[in-house]
Formats: C-alpha cells, structure tokens, sequence
C-alpha cells in the first residue's frame, strides 16, 4: 500500500521537491541564525576548553565519562533511525519509509558527525586524538584489539563511512533530476555531483542490486554499532554496567531516540516546505507506532535492570540501583546526605518520565493522528534519551566497589556548552542540507506510486 | 568522424507501453535501452530480468575485509606477544569484530563504487545518443520513459512503426 494519494503522478513530485529548493523564506535564515548562534557557542566552548584544559569540566576522578561521553552515545544512538529507515524498512518493504527515507539518512549522516566530535572533545588534548586510530607507535606496539575502545573506533569509522556512502548513492540519481531542471551554476554542480547518470536501464540494474547489497550490509550493522558502543560500559566490571542486556538495551533505546530525533525534524519540515501530501499522517502514524514498540522494550529494559540487582542477591548491583533511582541507600548515606537527591536522581526521574511515561498517550490513535503532540513527545523522547545516557555513565561511575572511592559529579557550564554546540551543529548541517540537496527522495518516492499506465485495468495491485 | 550511435530513439508517457515495446525489441533480438525515472519490475520483466555481476565484487571485497579483519590483529598478537594472566594471545572472538566491521567496510565501498562503475562501463557497450536533442530531453527524470534502439537505416521504419503503435509520444531518427 502507498502512502501517497494515487492523484499524485510523477511530475508532481519532481515539481514538490524542486521547490524545496528554490529562495527560501526569512524564517529559514532566522532558523539558521539560531542554529549558528548554538554552534558558535559551542565553538567558543571548545576554545575555551582548549586553553585553559579538561580539568575546566566537571570530569575528574572518579567519573572519567561525563557529559562528553553522554552526547557521544546519545548521538550514535540519533544516528540509528536513519539507517533503520533507509536500509532495515528498505528490506522489510515498507511502504512509508520512501518520504521520509532522505532525510532520515541526511540526519543519520550529520548525527554520527556530531557523535564523531566527542571522543576528540574528550580527550583534551585534540591533537593527540590520533592516538586512537590503530597504528603501530614508535616502540612497534599497536592498539589493544581486544579492548572495546578500539572495537568502537572501527564500529563507528565504518558506519559513518557506510551510511555517508548510502546517502551519497540513493542522492546521486536524484541530483541527475535537479541536473534536468537547473539552469546556471547550479546545473554545473548538479551535473558535476550525478556523474554522468542518465536513467538508463543499464545503470538502474546494477544500482538496484548494489543497493540492495548495501542495504543488506547496513542492517546488520546497525544493530551491531550500538552494541559495540554497549560493550564499552558493559565489558567492564563495573556495577550498573556489567550487564548481557546491554546491547539490546542499547539498540532499542538508539532506534526510539533516532525515531524520535526523525519525527522532530521531519515535522517541521512538512510544514516549511509544505510537503504534507507526499509526507503523510500515516507516514507520522508508522513513524509513531514503532517508537510505541521501542518504548515498551526501553521501559522492560529499565524493569529487568531492577530486577536482576535485586534479584542477583550482589550488595553492590542493589545499592547502585538503589542510589541510582532514589540517592544514598540508607546506612551507606552520611547524615547529611541521607534522602538528597543529586543531579543522578533527577536524571533518573526525567529519563523514567520522558521515555516511560510520555510515549503512553501514542496508544491513541488520536494523539498518533496529530502532528502536534507528535512532535512534542518526540521532543520529551529526544530529552528523556539523553538523560538515560547520562544516568548510566555517570551514576555507575560515582559508585563502584569501594566507597573510598565514590565520587560526585557535577556538570559544568562548558560541558552546557559544548552540548547546546553540538545541537547547533547538527541542525545548522541538517538546515543547509535542505536548501542544497532534495530532501525527499524522488526516485525512490516513484517506486512506491502508482505508475502511468495506459490500461490501469490490466495491472491491479501494481 | 564517424557516429558513435545510429538509430532511433522514442519517449513514451505510459509505462505499460514501453514495457511492450521493450519485451517485443527483445524478441525481436534487437540492441536497445530503456531509460526510466525509477526501476520499475514490468520493464524489467519485459527485458528478461538481465542480472548484473556486481554482487560478485561485493563478495569478493567483503572476503577480502574478513581476511585483513581476523589477519591484523592475528600477526599484531603475534608481533609482540603481550601475555596477560592466563588469556589466550589469540582473542579470536575479540577478532571477529574486526573481521565483520571490515566485512561491511570493503564490501560496502566496492559496490557503491561498483554501481557507477558498471553502469558506465554497460554503456561503452550499448552507447545511448550524442545529440543535443537527446541530451537537452530532460523528461526521462521527470515522468517519461525512453527506448533507445541501436539500429540501421533499413530497419528504422519497422522500429518506428513498432513505437508508433504503442502511444510512442515522440520518435526520433539519428542517421
């Protein structure tokens, strides 16, 4: 079944998109002004960071992972909707991913850029961060290949690489349609993008295997990088983070955040280049529903996480879980501490509130139907999400075995910062985008439309 | 100079058409293209479901990636042996990570550079036409499917009769 009205023909969607990418209206450039003030704040954030050193952050001994790491995860995570959309639905056949295919993937691209900045923020010393990439030092000594760091500089180098690569082949035959239609300057760099694709069949058969294969490749990999990307908590011995359902866990929570993230941008961008015909109510619907799923798989994760601390009978898995939900456990807690909630507890409760709770009214059909509260669940989700990141990393850290050892930890202004740049980043990337490119994707919205035929009587369900 | 294409070129408005046209120039046994907005099965069908030898090169560079992938931190373990406790120098699941990022990673840049490759190279076999006309015709993006038949002047009037019966909208002759 399309999603599309079967009034809509082919030409029609060439003319939608194309307009998309004619003189936009001011609010576009205030929107893009707003972004551009997030990323120069994040700029000056890093600078800052830069000169006067890490220790300007709240990271410090114990908690080595803070915000940076946070945003890392959360990004990464953003990413998934993307490549779910473009490669997993692309399997499944579904027939409503093809509007919404090409921007999911833009932000796929520029959430992992995004996610790319932090392990280099986090080092410090930014110069240095080629230290990470495995090469032999001066002594011949390589990375460690058994450790989960180096296991997730390959996971996420290879997904930005692939999902850049996706986009790039699913643009290409579509830039070949903005190449027909511009005029001056634009025609040139359009021509000069499309390399040479003229819509034969001889090159429609090799992309549509070679897609298929790509396809094909980028679903396992979805699921594999926020595992990896779970495994840097969860091959450590740490309570809160030594656990199996890590990887599930992880990949549920990135496909509800990413979907949400898709929703949230997606949105907007029906109303501002009205897009509502080919970007449907039942296009948000599906888009909905399967966050409701995720919702429900965050929400056991949560559950069992509980469970299991209580139910493994180790002191040190209940009291973390304990303190992560409710603050210092009873005689642990120093007097002056017993039943304050910190910065830990109240991101337990945001992220309980935002990923648990808000997604519940999306049972209704009603509130599924409204693009509205659509997008302000979405945006709760998006909130929710990067508090559960927070709350592992952080409250695992502040409490391990040993109290001599625990610690407090406090986000600081320049992590505040940096996070607001990070958001101005990607959303000044994702605005650019649909000034320059289409972001609906033409080719692949055809495919799912009825086509012209001369006896429709002959060829129902086509 | 002499041409690099002769024949006839027709665009058609329906889809059903052009897949007849097509499955009849087939049986015909005759050398021709299709130009099309999107892939679409009926046309398709109508050439015969050609299959295209790319996956072939995904396999091979996808072996490749598993290969280098297991192979790296094989000879790295081995080229300074690091014993810690009682693990074993080879972490041979630890290694399978590399071997499937690897997997992903060449295999998946070998299609997409695949995908143009073999579509270019297809055409240096069945060339499409030079002229300006054929060029400047930007509706094969739009909403118009194309036939484009490799052919000599004697066979032209068959070939266009045969578009013509088919709701060809335009049938041009390149000589």
């Amino acid at each position: 079944m399309t999603t599309i009205p079967p009034s809509i023909t082919y030409a029609d969607i060439n003319e939608v998109v194309l307009r998309t990418l004619e003189r936009p209206r001011p609010a576009y450039f205030l929107l893009l002004i707003g972004t551009l003030t997030g990323l120069l704040i994040g700029g000056v954030s890093w600078a800052i960071q830069i000169d006067v050193g890490l220790g300007l952050s709240g990271i410090n001994h114990p908690i080595g992972w803070g915000v940076y790491i946070t945003n890392f995860v959360f990004w990464i995570g953003i990413g998934h909707a993307g490549t779910l959309i473009s490669a997993v639905f692309f399997l499944t056949r579904a027939p409503w991913r093809a509007p919404v295919y090409r921007a999911a993937e833009a932000m796929t691209v520029f959430a992992v850029l995004t996610a790319g900045l932090f392990p280099l923020l986090h080092v410090g010393r930014v110069w240095l961060a080629y230290w990470l990439i495995p090469y032999p030092n001066s002594r011949m000594l390589w990375v460690n290949f058994k450790s989960p760091l180096v296991w997730d500089v390959f996971a996420v180098s290879t997904y930005l690489t692939i999902s850049v690569t996706f986009f790039v082949v699913g643009l290409i035959p579509d830039l070949a349609s903005m190449r027909d239609s511009a005029t001056g300057l634009r025609k040139l760099i359009y021509k000069s993008l499309s390399f040479g694709w003229n819509f034969s069949y001889q090159q429609w058969l090799h992309y549509a295997r070679g897609y298929l294969l790509l396809a094909a490749f980028a679903t396992p990999l979805v699921f594999s990088v926020h595992s990896i990307v779970s495994w840097d908590f969860a091959m450590s011995l740490l309570p809160g983070w030594h656990t199996t359902i890590f990887a599930p866990y992880f990949v549920a929570g990135a496909i509800f955040s990413g979907l949400a993230m898709v929703l949230t941008i997606v949105i907007p961008l029906r109303v501002v280049f009205d897009l509502k015909h080919i970007i449907t109510d039942h296009v948000l619907q599906s888009l909905a529903r399967v966050i409701l799923f995720t919702s429900v798989i965050v929400a056991y994760a949560y559950t069992a996480e509980f469970f299991i601390a209580y139910y493994s009978g180790v002191d040190f898995e209940r009291s973390l879980f304990y303190f992560r939900a409710f603050g210092e456990p009873g005689s642990l807690a120093p007097f002056a501490e017993k039943g304050k909630m910190g910065f830990a507890q109240i991101a337990f409760g945001i992220m309980v509130f935002c990923n648990v709770i808000a997604p519940l009214p999306l049972w209704r059909w009603k509130i599924r139907n409204n693009a509205v509260a659509l997008f302000f669940i979405a945006i709760l989700i998006n909130i929710g999400m990067w508090f559960e990141r927070f709350n592992i990393i952080v409250s695992s850290l502040m409490r391990d075995f040993n109290p001599a050892n625990w610690g407090q930890y406090i986000p600081q202004p320049v992590e505040f910062g940096i996070t607001f740049g990070s958001f101005g980043f990607f959303f000044t990337l994702f605005i650019l985008f649909t000034r320059a490119m289409p972001s609906v994707a033409i080719a692949e919205v055809k495919e799912v439309l009825p086509p012209p035929y001369k006896y429709p009587e002959n060829h129902h369900g086509n | 100079m002499a041409k690099t294409f002769t024949g006839i070129w027709g665009t058609f408005p329906y889809l059903d058409e052009a897949a007849t046209v097509a499955k009849k120039l087939r049986e015909e046994g005759r050398d021709y293209s299709v130009l099309t907005p999107c892939p679409r099965h009926e046309l398709y069908d109508a050439m015969g479901q050609p299959q295209s030898r790319l996956p072939w090169v995904t396999l091979v560079f996808g072996g490749l990636g598993i290969f280098f992938g297991y192979a790296l931190p094989i000879w790295t373990a081995y080229d300074w042996v690091l014993p810690v406790s009682q693990k074993p120098i080879l972490g041979i699941p630890a290694f399978t990570i590399f071997a499937f990022e690897l997997m992903v990673l060449l295999g998946g840049m070998s299609t997409a550079v695949s995908i143009f490759l073999f579509g270019h190279l297809a055409l240096f076999r069945s060339r499409l036409p030079k002229s300006e006309k054929f060029k400047s015709y930007g509706r094969f993006s739009n909403d118009r499917f194309g036939i484009v038949v490799r052919c000599d002047e004697s066979q032209a009037s068959a070939v266009e009769n045969l578009m013509n019966e088919h709701s060809a909208e335009e049938v041009v002759r390149e000589f």
